[in-house]
């Protein structure tokens, strides 16, 4: 049963992943790539890992993707042009992506590619979002401070790259009136 | 849980520092940008002050390692602060929409390095990157009324964002494969897995994404133009601080946390090292503007860095220690007299350097003497850097390796000597004399004499790193 869905679930991800790379409307793109994120919140679940799933459809699926539609709206991107977008790379990019296929789907065979549970038993899996939030809070509290410092540089970055001097800007106003 | 907050010390004075410029800011008026740099230049002092008989061990319940490598690491990246600082002092009447956070951004990348340099776990080391990252995207881009500093950020970004994906791909690959994200802990837990697939393709994954900070193949394409294009001051912290801040967590990954896997990744090293060496060293023969040779040849000397890490010793990692050390020197060196020219001249190609001899002679002998040590001249410093690191790959048995190196050393003669000829054989076209101001000319000659001092009497540098190096096996 579980197998099942994951079967429905990667293919509608697969799926949808090539249709956003391949429609030429840009927001239909952003549309699919919901759909593709959502299917991989769903493989999260299925993964037992309810708070994995829970981010990526808060994080991905909400915030990311508004973000994606308001940019795609405040630019106009209407329907492109494929051709612009295909350059003579296509060839090459064909073959690496092949030989990828084949290299891990032999790795897959020949059953090179295991990986042990760890200590992340059935019991820990239960409690998934509790085991998070308790070690995001003692043992990775280093990493948790340096991700609200990288925050902080993000923000400044942004407003001091697009923010105007107020003398140019005035300067341009007068100009324009 | 052990928090032993004052390990961090140094750290905490350099954010702290850089939180205070953001606020000063506010406060000053334009005419007083010097103000900030040398409040920050006061505030790195202090940190290193902090830094003097720093005390060993873990702190933040093991994340956070204080070793001797680690504070090594720190009092160069304090060393090149203070240089970089000094250098946008120098440089920012050039740009025109200026912006005090220029500084603040500096001291963030800094301590972002700093905490790079202390890592013990993978995910702080991941999340330290992009700390530094978004840092040096930013910085990158600070000119943003030039179209050359624009596409710069822009490479800078689109490249770093990939390589970044690279990275943390295979880091959930060599998680899948054990379990672990501590370095230790992984190393210990790999002893028991032999041949699996997810580790050779985590390990690929991180050691190409790692390409991109040391900007060597295959990442090394936003490197020529990240450095024509951005702040003079910035391409310095690229070339120096970037790149030690990239060896220092490749030696901490692939030293203490995968040494155990050598064999996987000995030859993928191996091979970015050689074709680091010769692409760089080859596309850096017809360069015409100064900052895109010393990208190239910045290439070059990555590959000499590499072919220390694939000899996986303590010879080899005291080897890079001391490389990074004559580098910084060189590099920093070249860059100031670089900034003085441009705001004598205003211009970067090398040809305009024809005469700087007659027009300014330390300047030339600054380019002179930071090239040629690059190159590795003796009696320079890079000449024993160099030297140290063929010894250490000769040691493991990496001859073609050593043998690419010593031939790629002469081609580096070869075009760092184009730039000496250009200053010291060509007639100047314009022979009015280049004014260096007092303390200009006093950090010039500190560091010409730091880097011939490398050169003649290395015997206590090499033997203080070569013992520190120990404690990373």
């Amino acid at each position: 049963m579980e197998q099942l869905f994951f079967y429905i679930f990667a293919l509608v991800a697969v799926v949808s992943a090539v249709l956003v790379v391949s429609v030429r409307n840009a927001v239909h793109s952003a549309f699919y790539l919901i759909i593709c994120l959502l299917q991989v919140a769903a493989l999260f679940i299925l993964l037992r890992s309810p708070f994995l799933a829970a981010v990526q459809v808060f994080i991905y699926v909400g915030a990311v993707m508004v973000l994606f539609l308001f940019a795609v709206m405040v630019l106009d991107i209407g329907k492109e042009k494929t051709k612009e977008f295909i350059h003579s790379q296509w060839l090459p990019a064909v073959g690496v992506i092949i030989a990828l296929f084949v290299m891990i789907g032999y790795m897959i065979k020949r059953g090179k590619l295991s990986a042990s549970l760890g200590i992340y038993n059935e019991a820990a899996l239960a409690k998934n979002t509790e085991v998070i939030g308790k070690t995001l809070f003692t043992q990775y509290i280093f990493p948790f401070e340096v991700v609200s410092l990288l925050l902080l540089v993000a923000l400044i970055g942004a407003i001091v790259l697009v923010m105007k001097d107020k003398g140019r800007a005035r300067k341009n106003n007068g100009a324009g009136s | 849980m052990q928090m032993n907050l004052h390990l961090m010390t140094p750290e905490f004075v350099m954010l702290g520092t850089a939180f205070l410029l953001l606020i000063l800011e506010l406060f000053l008026y334009k005419g007083s940008r010097m103000v900030t740099g040398v409040i920050g230049i006061i505030g790195t002092c202090i940190a290193g002050y902090t830094l003097i008989g720093a005390e060993t061990g873990k702190a933040v319940g093991g994340l956070f390692l204080q070793d001797t490598v680690s504070i090594f690491f720190k009092w160069l990246f304090l060393v090149i602060t203070v240089l970089i600082l000094y250098l946008v002092m120098m440089y920012e009447d050039k740009i025109k929409n200026w912006r005090g956070e220029f500084y603040a951004l500096i001291l963030f990348s800094i301590s972002g390095m700093m905490f790079l340099s202390s890592i013990t776990d993978f995910i702080g080391f991941y999340v330290s990157l992009e700390f530094v990252a978004v840092c040096l995207y930013v910085l990158a881009a600070f000119t943003n009324d030039n179209p050359l500093t624009v596409e710069a950020g822009l490479k800078y970004l689109v490249t770093g964002a990939l390589a970044s994906g690279f990275l943390v791909y295979g880091i959930s690959f060599i998680y899948g494969a054990s379990g672990a994200t501590g370095f230790v802990e992984v190393a210990h837990s790999l002893k028991s897995v032999d041949g699996n697939g997810f580790l050779i393709i985590g390990i690929t994954l991180l050691v190409i994404g790692l390409t991109f900070k040391i900007s060597s193949i295959p990442f090394h394409v936003w490197a020529p133009d990240v450095y024509q294009g951005a702040p003079t001051p910035v391409t310095a912290l690229l070339a120096a601080a970037s790149k030690s801040a990239g060896f220092i967590v490749i030696m901490r990954i692939l030293f203490t946390g995968l040494i155990g896997v050598k064999a996987e990744w000995i030859i993928l090293v191996s091979i970015i090292s050689g074709a680091s060496l010769l692409f760089g060293n080859l596309a850096a023969m017809p360069q015409k503007d100064i900052k895109r040779l010393i990208a190239y040849a910045g290439i070059g000397s990555a590959g000499y860095l590499l072919m220390a890490v694939a000899a996986a010793s303590a010879l080899g990692a005291g080897a890079i220690m001391f490389y990074l050390l004559t580098y910084v020197f060189s590099i920093l060196g070249s860059f100031i007299a670089i900034v003085a020219f441009n705001n004598a001249e205003g211009s970067d190609l090398i040809e305009s350097y024809a005469g700087l001899s007659r027009r300014s002679p330390l300047l030339a002998a600054t380019l002179f003497i930071g090239l040629l040590s690059i190159a590795g001249i003796p009696p320079l410093g890079g000449f024993i850097a160099k030297f140290y690191i063929i010894a250490a790959a000769v040691k493991e048995g990496l001859w073609a390796l050593a043998v690419i190196g010593v031939v790629m050393a002469v081609v580096a003669m070869y075009y760092f000597l184009l730039v000496v000829k250009s200053m010291y054989l060509r007639p100047p076209k314009n022979t009015e004399p280049i004014k260096v101001d007092i303390t200009t000319r006093a950090l010039l000659y500190f560091i010409n004499a730091v880097t011939i001092f490398l050169g003649l009497y290395p015997g206590p540098i090499t033997d203080w790193v070569m013992d520190i190096a120990k404690v990373l096996f």
